[in-house]
């Protein structure tokens, strides 16, 4: 059973701009304050693969765990859990107008029946709730704080 | 017979607040009120308030988004923790209200003890000369007013003229936001067209009047005062902005209101990620 939430978010900047950054998770991990433990661990054997450390803190909960980030995807910051809470992360910066479109997209692998369905519900908007706020931090910072 | 001509009190045709009184605020009232604002703070809206060691002291405008309708939940919840944490007799805050606010019997009353003024850019300017801070909210009745979908966006609707008045009375800009308070009643639509059609706009400079859903009223056309769910509270104070210092003596106002507006949308967005399940908290 899964869940999925969506958040997208419109920059006032130049696509390639925006993705120099965005993409970079040593540059836009420390701007989401949701998630409040994060840290890189190793580069992986396969190329353009990194492991991280990443938890979201809602509540008494740590949700996240050790992730292969994958940057070989251009204008994609891609990651999936290989510890931890089972789930899959892909932010991508796509060109709109003379602007760019920032979609984050996260999905939540829950077992079980008729509890995984009430998490999965509660699940979804928690995560709803921790994208919304990344893509505007996100698009704050870069229209704003970075030169 | 006052030869002095009368103080315009607003655009309203129906409504003429008294002028802005700072003698109006009752810090022994505010007092007496204390104890029981903390009880349904703590109790009914398990509130939470961050944020004030950033308040530099001297005067400041502080800047909140608007939610609940006219029960306005979250506003009752900063006071008290203003009141606390600058003590009652501190540095005196007032509230800029809509002139139905100070207006209305009893409700006018209260209002005013607690410290609410009409909203005017000369009742700001007395404020800040007396040495006190002012809380306003741009977004007016069209923020608190605003569909429960849009509850964690910030809807000031392109006022911008609080930047002025705080660029002209030097003060810096302390920018507030608040969860939970349009959890305690839901909106279901717009309702600016409702109220333009019905000359609401000018008569009560009421610019929203959409359909509202509360105990005990039901589904009603607007708000009335009502009993407000037990949805927990969240109120973060976020750094101040100095206005002059980010954009200069003749700041484009438009730059200065998008900037306030994404520096707050940021906060309230985070804030809101604090939310576990709407309404419990």
């Amino acid at each position: 059973m899964s869940a999925t939430a969506i958040s997208r978010g419109f920059v006032r900047r130049p696509v390639h701009e925006v993705a120099k950054y965005a993409t970079d998770p040593h540059f836009t991990l420390p701007l989401i304050e949701g998630f409040g433990r994060f840290e890189y661990l190793h580069d992986l054997p396969e190329r353009g693969h990194q492991e991280w450390d990443v938890f979201l803190t809602v509540g008494t909960l740590h949700f996240g765990g050790g992730v292969d980030v994958d940057l070989t995807r251009e204008r994609h910051l891609i990651w999936r859990s290989l510890r931890g809470t089972r789930h899959t992360f892909d932010l991508s910066v796509e060109p709109v107008n003379d602007g760019t479109l920032i979609t984050m997209e996260m999905t939540l692998f829950v077992s079980g029946q008729i509890m995984a369905k009430l998490a999965e519900r509660a699940g979804r908007g928690i995560m709803q709730r921790h994208l919304d706020a990344a893509v505007e931090g996100l698009r704050h910072h870069l229209e704003w704080e970075v030169s | 017979m006052s030869t002095e001509p009368r103080p315009k009190t607003g655009k309203s045709r129906l409504l003429k607040a008294p002028t802005a009184d700072l003698n109006g605020r009752d810090p022994a009232f505010i007092r007496s009120m204390l104890p029981r604002l903390w009880l349904v703070a703590s109790v009914y809206f398990r509130s939470e308030v961050n944020g004030f060691e950033k308040v530099p002291d001297e005067p400041v405008m502080f800047v909140g988004n608007h939610s609940g309708g006219a029960g306005v939940p979250d506003t009752f919840v900063f006071m008290l923790a203003y009141n606390t944490y600058m003590t009652v007799e501190g540095r005196p805050l007032y509230s800029l209200g809509h002139e139905i606010v100070t207006s209305l019997p009893l409700i006018g009353t209260f209002a005013r003890k607690m410290g609410v003024v009409h909203a005017a850019p000369e009742s700001a300017a007395t404020v800040f000369n007396e040495g006190g801070s002012v809380l306003v909210y741009p977004g007016g009745d069209v923020e608190a007013l605003r569909p429960w979908k849009d509850r964690h966006r910030i809807v000031f609707n392109n006022r911008k003229g609080f930047l002025r008045i705080a660029h002209a009375n030097g003060v810096k800009i302390v920018p507030v936001v608040a969860t939970g308070g349009h959890d305690t009643f839901f909106v279901l639509n717009d309702g600016r067209k409702t109220a333009k059609r019905f000359g609401f706009d000018k008569l009560l400079r009421v610019k929203s009047l959409p359909i509202s859903f509360s105990i005990p009223w039901g589904f009603l056309p607007g708000d009335l005062p009502h009993v407000p769910l037990p949805a927990k509270i969240r109120i973060q104070v976020m750094d101040p902005i100095d206005l002059a210092e980010r954009f200069g003596d003749e700041p484009d106002w438009d730059e200065a209101y998008d900037y306030v507006t994404s520096v707050m949308q940021s906060g309230l967005s985070t804030l809101a990620a604090k939310t576990v399940l709407p309404i419990l908290g």
